[in-house]
C-alpha cells in the first residue's frame, strides 16, 4: 500500500490545522489552569472560546465524509514545514503558521473541493489569531474608540477615545473606564467569522449573498451585545466584577453566541431548503 | 489513516507538552522597574525627580529649571494610548520615544513586534531585553532636544522587563 493510498489529502490537512488551532490555544488554556485551577477552568472551558472547538469540529466532519485524494509532494513539505512550527515552543509560531497553511490550501485546490473547504475554515481563524492582534496593534485608537461610541449613544456617558468617564459613584473606587482590546468588539467579531464559516463549510452552503448578509447580521449582533454589556458596566459599575469577570459576563456570551448561532443556522437551512426545492 | 492519526496525536502531545513546559517563562512589562531606570536616568541628568500613579501606570516627572517633563510608558498594543494622552493633557507637547528615538507620532509595529520578539526568545531561554515605548510630555521650556531626553535613549533600550 503507497503512501497515496495511506494518507488522504483532506486528513493531512485537516490534522495539520487542528494541530496548529491546538498549538495556538494551548499557552492560553495551560496558564488558566495555573491561574484557576483543572476544575474552575474547565468550567470557564480554559478561557477558550467554544466557537474554536465548533472549527475543530467541523473541519474534522468535513475530512471525515470526504473521498480519498492522493497527497502531492509539495503536501509533505508543507507539512513538515507545520510540524516545526507547531513544536516549536511559542505560540506565535503556530498562530502565524496558519495563514500559509490556509493559503496553501485555498490556492491548490479548486471551489467545491474538501481541501479547499477546510483551508476556509482555517483562514476564518487566522482572523482570531492573527489578524486581530494586529489589527488592534495598528488601528487600537478607532477600533477601541468605535465601541466607545456605541456605548455613548447606549448611556449617554463621556466619551474621549476608548475612555469612558462615568464620574464619581458611591462605592465605586474608580470615575473612568477604559476599553481594552480584550474587550473590544473586534475579538468578537472575529470569533462570529470563525462560526460563520465553519457552519458554512460543514453544511456545504454556497456562498450567497444572502448567507453573507446573515453572517454581517450575526456580526452587528456581537457588536450589540458586547455594547450593552460595557453599557451595563457604564450603568452598573459597582458590579463590575460580575458582568466583567463572573456570569454576568458568561451569560451575555452565552447571549451573543446564541444569537450568532440563530442568525446563521436560519440562514443556513433557509439555503438548504432552497437548494432542495 | 491509521498511522497517520497515531502521528497527529504524538505531534500534538508532544509540541503541546513543550508549550506546557515553557508557558511560565513568558515575559510581561514591569512598570515599577521601568519607572525606576527612568528616575535613575534622570537624576543623572541633574532632575529633580518625582513619581506619581497615574491611570496608565507610574508617571515620571521631571524637573530641571522652568523645564518640567513626564514621562509615562506605553502599551506596545496601543490600547492604554488615549488614556495617557489624558494623563499628559496639562503638557503642551507630547513626544514618543521608541529605540533612541523622538517622534511626534507614535510609532506602532515597532513597539509590538520587539516585545513579542522578546517574549518569543524568552520562551526558548533567551534572555532578552526589548524597546520599551514612552509618551513624553513636557512643557514649553523644554528644548526639542534638551539634554535630558538625549540621556534617557540608549539606557532605556537595554531594559529587561522579567515577568
Amino acid at each position: 500500500m503507497g503512501a497515496a493510498a495511506t494518507f488522504s489529502r483532506p486528513h493531512l490537512f485537516a490534522s495539520l490545522t487542528t494541530l496548529l488551532l491546538l498549538n495556538a490555544l494551548a499557552p492560553m488554556a495551560i496558564q488558566d489552569i495555573a491561574l484557576r485551577g483543572l476544575a474552575v477552568s474547565g468550567l470557564n472551558f480554559f478561557a477558550i472560546s467554544v466557537v474554536f472547538p465548533i472549527a475543530a469540529y467541523a473541519i474534522w466532519a468535513i475530512a471525515h465524509n470526504a473521498p480519498a485524494a492522493p497527497v502531492r509532494r509539495t503536501d509533505w513539505a508543507v507539512g513538515a514545514i507545520v510540524l516545526v512550527m507547531a513544536v516549536v515552543p511559542i505560540h506565535l509560531a503556530a498562530k502565524a503558521a496558519l495563514v500559509p497553511l490556509s493559503a496553501y490550501m485555498l490556492a491548490t485546490a479548486k471551489r467545491d473541493d474538501v481541501t479547499f473547504r477546510i483551508g476556509f475554515i482555517g483562514a476564518a481563524l487566522t482572523g482570531a489569531l492573527v489578524w486581530g492582534a494586529l489589527l488592534l496593534t495598528a488601528f487600537a485608537k478607532p477600533i477601541l474608540a468605535i465601541d466607545a461610541a456605541i456605548v455613548q449613544t447606549l448611556t449617554g456617558v463621556a466619551v474621549d477615545g476608548n475612555v469612558l468617564s462615568i464620574g464619581q459613584r458611591p462605592g465605586v473606587a474608580f470615575d473612568k473606564i477604559i476599553i481594552l482590546g480584550a474587550c473590544s468588539s473586534l475579538r468578537n467579531i472575529s470569533q462570529v467569522i470563525i462560526l460563520w464559516a465553519s457552519l458554512v463549510q460543514l453544511f456545504e452552503v454556497r456562498v450567497t449573498a444572502r448567507v453573507v448578509v446573515a453572517g454581517l447580521l450575526a456580526i452587528a449582533s456581537t457588536v450589540l451585545v458586547n455594547a450593552i454589556r460595557i453599557s451595563l458596566i457604564v450603568a452598573y459599575p459597582q458590579h463590575l466584577q460580575f458582568i466583567h469577570h463572573g456570569i454576568g459576563s458568561s451569560l451575555l456570551g452565552l447571549v451573543a453566541l446564541v444569537a450568532a448561532f440563530a442568525i446563521i443556522g436560519s440562514s443556513i437551512l433557509r439555503s438548504k431548503r432552497h437548494a432542495v426545492a | 489513516m491509521r498511522s497517520l492519526s497515531i502521528a497527529f496525536v504524538a505531534a500534538a502531545i508532544v509540541s503541546v507538552g513543550i508549550k506546557a513546559l515553557v508557558v511560565g517563562s513568558d515575559v510581561a512589562i514591569d512598570g515599577e522597574r521601568l519607572a525606576a531606570s527612568v528616575v535613575a536616568l534622570a537624576e543623572q541628568r541633574g532632575m529633580e525627580v518625582r513619581t506619581e500613579p497615574r491611570f496608565a501606570g507610574i508617571a515620571v516627572v521631571a524637573q530641571k529649571g522652568a523645564c518640567e517633563m513626564a514621562i509615562l510608558p506605553l502599551r506596545p498594543s496601543g490600547e492604554m494610548d488615549d488614556m495617557v494622552v489624558r494623563d499628559l493633557a496639562q503638557y503642551p507637547r507630547i513626544r514618543y520615544y521608541f529605540a533612541g528615538s523622538l517622534s511626534a507620532q507614535r510609532p506602532n509595529f515597532g513597539p509590538y513586534v520587539s516585545f513579542q520578539w522578546a517574549r518569543a526568545l524568552n520562551r526558548i531561554g533567551i534572555g532578552r531585553s526589548w524597546s520599551p515605548l514612552f509618551a513624553i510630555g513636557d512643557s514649553a521650556a523644554c528644548a526639542t532636544d534638551d539634554a535630558p531626553l538625549d540621556g534617557i535613549r540608549a539606557p532605556l533600550r537595554q531594559e529587561v522587563l522579567p515577568d
